[in-house]
């Protein structure tokens, strides 16, 4: 088989944002108080209006990745331990919600930062509803998968975001493209890849040795990391 | 069949299938350019060809979808060569039949600003290869497909108008929902395509005959009856184990079948479907004519995600508009779009239904700022906008960077006028105002006016603009000068209505100038224009009495059916004069009260660090009345600011708090310098400044934090937004004498634009120091690429900014 053909998903947009995830986005700590909270429920209004969620996904034999390029690093390898197998999914929001996120942001800093971090979190959700149906997929065909593991965890550069993109023809089946810096517009999208093997597999985390952000992420000052908060 | 014939024919005609489905078959490796075949095989692409040819299909489409420069990078042949190759093929196959070989054109792959990094102008130039290689290769027409984007659509349009002499057919791909990815309706797509001059309009790609059938039956509604339309479904929709799509041949023709009804110019398959699909067809459209009966044409303006049909009163916003207003008018010459896009906010919030968009002032190049304001509007409303103004130069520049179906505000009756902005009006596929004057001066007479614009309309049809998109203006006489005319208004309104046919506008508040108690005027005229059959109502949204009177005229006209748009709006309200009453005692008793306890500037104080928008804006309205300008800055928002920020640094509050309190010092500080452009005192500039998201990234998020809080502290931003070329940066340093510059990158891709951009900085000889900040940087890092400083985050570049200043 190598690589697969791309298919779309289907996936039913969130009831709401997940509001305590966008605090933690805004820069809340903890419980966000009152005022902030009504900001992130007054932004989320518009912002959840705005989106238009769309996943296409694929399943390839892991050799045909690693051949095709797509795979460059260690953490990725190691995440994939034990699969021979491997999905490539993309998911997201649609221009709407950038567009939204800078009407907020007109004379309103701190909505549109709100909103920004709004986007941020319906993609992680928008991610997870794709994740959970593949989840189910696999249950059905007898099959096991890791977490999602995307582009710029420990040492997957995105650089390969272009491939990824073109193996998962998101310009046509999704809206989604990536610029020649590496970035994908619209921006609350989210590109990942989930180990499939035939026995139950954990996908081990990149962890921090490798996180570009090492050096001076927040979570790690706090004795924390961005997974466990 | 020859090109001159190709919308004479008297049956629908048959187009191909779909190319990647049996290149796949024919074992293309996922990743590979299809379009280089036309080089390495081009024996397989024109047996592929050929069989659609052979199959029926009178226009077959040559294997150049993908051939732009983007998807072609790193190719070994240019994208003339790929499209000169294709095309040759393609007529190879073509000639035995008789077909038709069409360049086919798809999206670049990148995404157009603002939602993406690709400039408008740059994909019209990529456009302008493309299409010149295949008029140049012996293309007989251009089939552009599978849009998502109206944008880009318009891009691809302009560049096919401006550089062949090909019949065009234009299609784009709708989603499940009735529209595409980027919330295009099929009505904004008809409106603007057939508007820039497209020749037929279809739908193509992402679902089968069954699902797009309603589109396209809204498409061929919203074009004339003789407008050709066309479809190109895939085999159904994709199998959910990716093993292809879901319907055969024969229930392919099955589902085409009700199509007859649309009397379509043409149809054929896309994705999935192959020779076998097509061969099939036909027979099914036999006795079937192209064309379906003239129905009545709506009126429409539209962007891509919002299509206004005006019929009946329709609100125009005329705040974007610096006619004596001092504060607008420095807006406009600073080059400040953030003040120019909260006007275009607070109509659309306070129902505006299109924008009038007037950015002509003393000292500033309108046709530049035209083009900017444009754009930067576009990027934050959906609603369509107005262009306004006399200079035909800035109109040009507005509509050729508008997404979507525009009008001009406007034309007269003279001559040389007409002359010049009807061309425009018809090349952009905009809908145009006509005011009914001319070289002669304003008629007292409403017979006189209709007669100017009876000429207007006249001249407009010659010139190939449709009925529909003619707006006449009669005219608003201010009632202190001319008060014996002012019924001529209504009189000629009505007249134009009835004898022209054509839809009507009115500056509505023009009425009212010199006399006390505005609104009272503007409202009773409003509602006299409207029962005369006024459309556009150019007025202030904001104006509770005359939004009021709209909203009360569609319930007693029953046009809004069961009240339920006035109950919408209304049901939670006061009348305005109620409420104001209300006001009036509740405010200064609790602010009097706070001033009391603390001194003068603590209710400010108190709602900047709370982070109360309204309560910070009302407060320093207050402030004004007595204190100076400057006063207030130095005396209250910045220590306010100071206290929060120190709070910030300790860790007693976080980013939301920090943000809340600056939108509150931002509204305080829109107060601030409305009083100084009053009072006509320059700025209250502590030191100018220039912030740039470098180029290649889209990320600027922190790069508009900082900016409020630079703004909030007293220093003048020149925000030149995000993806900024390192020669606009440059540019704009040397130009504007700006001795601080801000930069920022959030990824480790675009660090190397934040280098180059300061590299050049340097090699320019520019007197200036760099602050830079993103989430990858580190201090080590900026010294390395150059940087004077290293910000980590808003309250330092503020730090930054007062040392460097010394303020």
């Amino acid at each position: 088989m190598a690589i697969g053909v791309p298919r779309p998903l289907a996936i039913e947009k969130p009831q709401a944002v997940d509001l305590v995830q966008a605090a933690r986005y805004f820069g809340a700590h903890g419980e966000p108080d009152a005022a902030t909270l009504a900001l992130l429920q007054k932004c989320a209004v518009p912002l959840l209006a705005a989106a238009m969620p769309r996943a296409v996904w694929l399943l390839a034999d892991t050799p045909a990745l690693t051949e095709a390029g797509l795979l460059p690093g260690e953490d990725v390898h190691k995440h994939l331990t034990g699969c021979g197998q491997a999905i490539l999914l993309a998911v997201t929001l649609g221009p709407g919600v950038d567009a939204q996120i800078r009407r907020a942001g007109v004379g309103d800093i701190a909505a549109g930062v709100a909103s920004d971090a709004l986007g941020s979190a319906l993609a992680e959700q928008a991610a997870d509803a794709a994740e959970a149906q593949l989840r189910q997929w696999a249950a059905t065909e007898g099959k096991y998968l890791t977490g999602r593991f995307s582009p710029g965890y420990g040492d997957w550069n995105i650089a390969v975001q272009p491939l990824v993109a073109a193996a998962l023809d998101t310009v046509r089946k999704a809206g989604l493209c990536v610029t020649d810096t590496n970035l994908m517009t619209p921006r609350k999208s989210v590109t990942a890849l989930l180990g499939v093997s035939d026995h139950p597999v954990k996908g081990q985390l990149a962890g921090c040795g490798h996180c570009v952000l090492r050096t001076r992420c927040e979570y790690r000052k706090r004795g924390k990391t961005c997974a466990s908060e | 069949m020859q090109v001159n014939e190709l919308f004479r024919q008297s049956n629908t005609i048959l187009l191909d299938g779909g190319m990647g489905t049996m290149l796949q078959a024919a074992g293309l490796k996922l990743g590979a350019r299809p379009e280089e075949l036309n080089i390495t095989d081009p024996a397989l692409i024109e047996g592929i060809h050929g069989q659609y040819a052979a199959a029926g299909s009178r226009i077959v489409n040559a294997n150049t979808f993908g051939a732009s420069a983007h998807k072609l990078a790193g190719s070994a042949y240019t994208l003339e060569q790929v499209i000169t190759a294709g095309i040759e093929n393609c007529k190879r196959a073509c000639a035995p039949y008789g077909a038709l070989t069409a360049l086919d054109v798809g999206p670049l792959g990148e995404l157009l600003e603002p939602s993406g990094t690709l400039a408008f102008e740059d994909a019209v130039a990529e456009y302008t290869r493309i299409v010149k290689a295949g008029e140049a290769a012996g293309a007989d027409l251009i089939f552009f497909e599978t849009y998502t984007d109206l944008y880009e659509l318009k891009a691809a349009l302009l560049a096919a108008k401006e550089n062949t002499h090909l019949p065009i057919l234009a299609s784009m791909s709708f989603e499940a929902g009735g529209r595409t990815f980027t919330g295009c309706t099929v009505e904004s797509f008809a409106a603007t395509a057939r508007g820039l001059g497209a020749d037929a309009v279809g739908i193509n790609c992402s679902l089968g005959p069954k699902e797009i059938f309603p589109m396209a039956k809204r498409l061929a509604e919203a074009v004339p009856g003789n407008f050709p339309v066309f479809v190109k479904p895939n085999a159904g929709l994709p199998r959910a184990d990716g093993s292809g799509y879901d319907i055969t041949p024969q229930l392919f023709a099955l589902q085409i079948k009700p199509y007859r009804e649309l009397h379509l110019f043409a149809a054929g398959g896309c994705c999935g479907t192959t020779p076998e699909f097509i061969k099939l067809l036909n027979g099914t459209f036999a006795g079937c004519t192209p064309g379906r009966p003239a129905h009545r044409m709506p009126s429409v303006l539209c962007t891509p995600v919002d299509t206004v049909t005006v019929d009946g009163i329709t609100v125009v916003g005329e705040r974007i508009n610096p006619t004596g207003k001092k504060r607008f008018q420095q807006a406009l010459r600073e080059g400040d779009m953030n003040y120019v896009l909260e006007q275009a906010v607070s109509q659309a919030e306070a129902g505006a239904q299109i924008l009038d968009v007037n950015v002509g002032a003393p000292g500033v190049d309108e046709p530049v700022l035209m083009e900017q304001v444009v754009k930067a509007l576009q990027s934050v409303t959906s609603l369509p906008l107005q262009l306004d103004s006399s200079n035909v130069e800035a109109l040009a520049r507005g509509l050729r960077v508008y997404n979507g179906k525009p009008i001009v505000n406007s034309t007269n009756g003279e001559p040389e006028k007409l002359a010049a902005i009807l061309p425009l009006c018809k090349k952009y596929g905009a809908a145009i105002v006509g005011l009914a004057i001319d070289e002669k001066g304003i008629q007292p007479k409403a017979a006189d006016r209709v007669a100017i614009a009876r000429r207007i309309t006249e001249a407009a049809l010659a010139a190939g603009i449709p009925r529909e998109d003619i707006y006449i203006d009669c005219l608003t006489l201010t009632a202190s000068a001319q008060q014996e005319d002012v019924l001529a208004t209504v009189q000629a309104l009505e007249a134009c209505k009835k004898e022209l046919g054509v839809r009507t506008v009115l500056g509505v508040s023009n009425i009212s100038f010199g006399l006390p108690c505005r609104t009272y005027l503007n409202t009773t005229f409003l509602t006299m224009a409207m029962y005369a059959g006024l459309d556009l109502a150019i007025m202030n949204p904001s104006s509770e009495e005359m939004m009021a009177a709209v909203y009360a005229y569609n319930v007693l006209t029953n046009r809004d059916k069961q009240s339920t748009k006035y109950i919408e709006r209304f049901a939670d309200r006061v009348p305005a004069s109620t409420a104001l009453a209300q006001a009036a005692k509740a405010v200064p008793a609790a602010s009097a009260a706070e001033a009391e306890l603390t001194g003068p500037y603590a209710a400010l104080m108190k709602a900047v660090e709370k982070g109360l928008k309204g309560d910070a804006a009302a407060h320093t309205r207050a402030l004004l009345a007595e204190k100076q300008p400057l006063e207030v800055v130095d005396e209250a928002l910045i220590p306010a600011l100071d206290i929060v920020g120190t709070k910030y640094e300790k860790g007693t509050l976080f980013l939301p708090q920090l943000l809340q309190a600056a939108s509150a010092a931002q509204s305080a500080f829109e107060e601030i310098k409305t009083a100084i452009a009053q009072k006509g005192e320059g700025s209250a500039s502590k030191g100018r400044i220039v912030l740039a998201t470098v180029k290649g990234d889209v990320h600027d998020i922190g790069k508009n934090i900082v900016r409020v809080i630079l703004e909030n502290y007293g220093f003048e931003v020149l925000d030149l937004g995000r993806d900024v070329p390192v020669e606009t940066v440059v540019d704009t340093v040397r130009e504007k004498d700006v001795h601080l510059v801000g930069l920022s990158a959030l990824m480790t891709t675009t660090l190397k634009s934040m280098e180059e951009t300061i590299a050049a900085l340097h090699a320019a000889k520019l007197d200036c120091k760099i602050m830079v900040g993103g989430a990858v940087l580190t201090p080590e890092y900026a010294e390395k690429i150059g940087a004077d400083w290293y910000a980590k985050d808003a309250k330092r570049s503020a730090d930054i900014a007062k040392e460097f200043f010394g303020v």
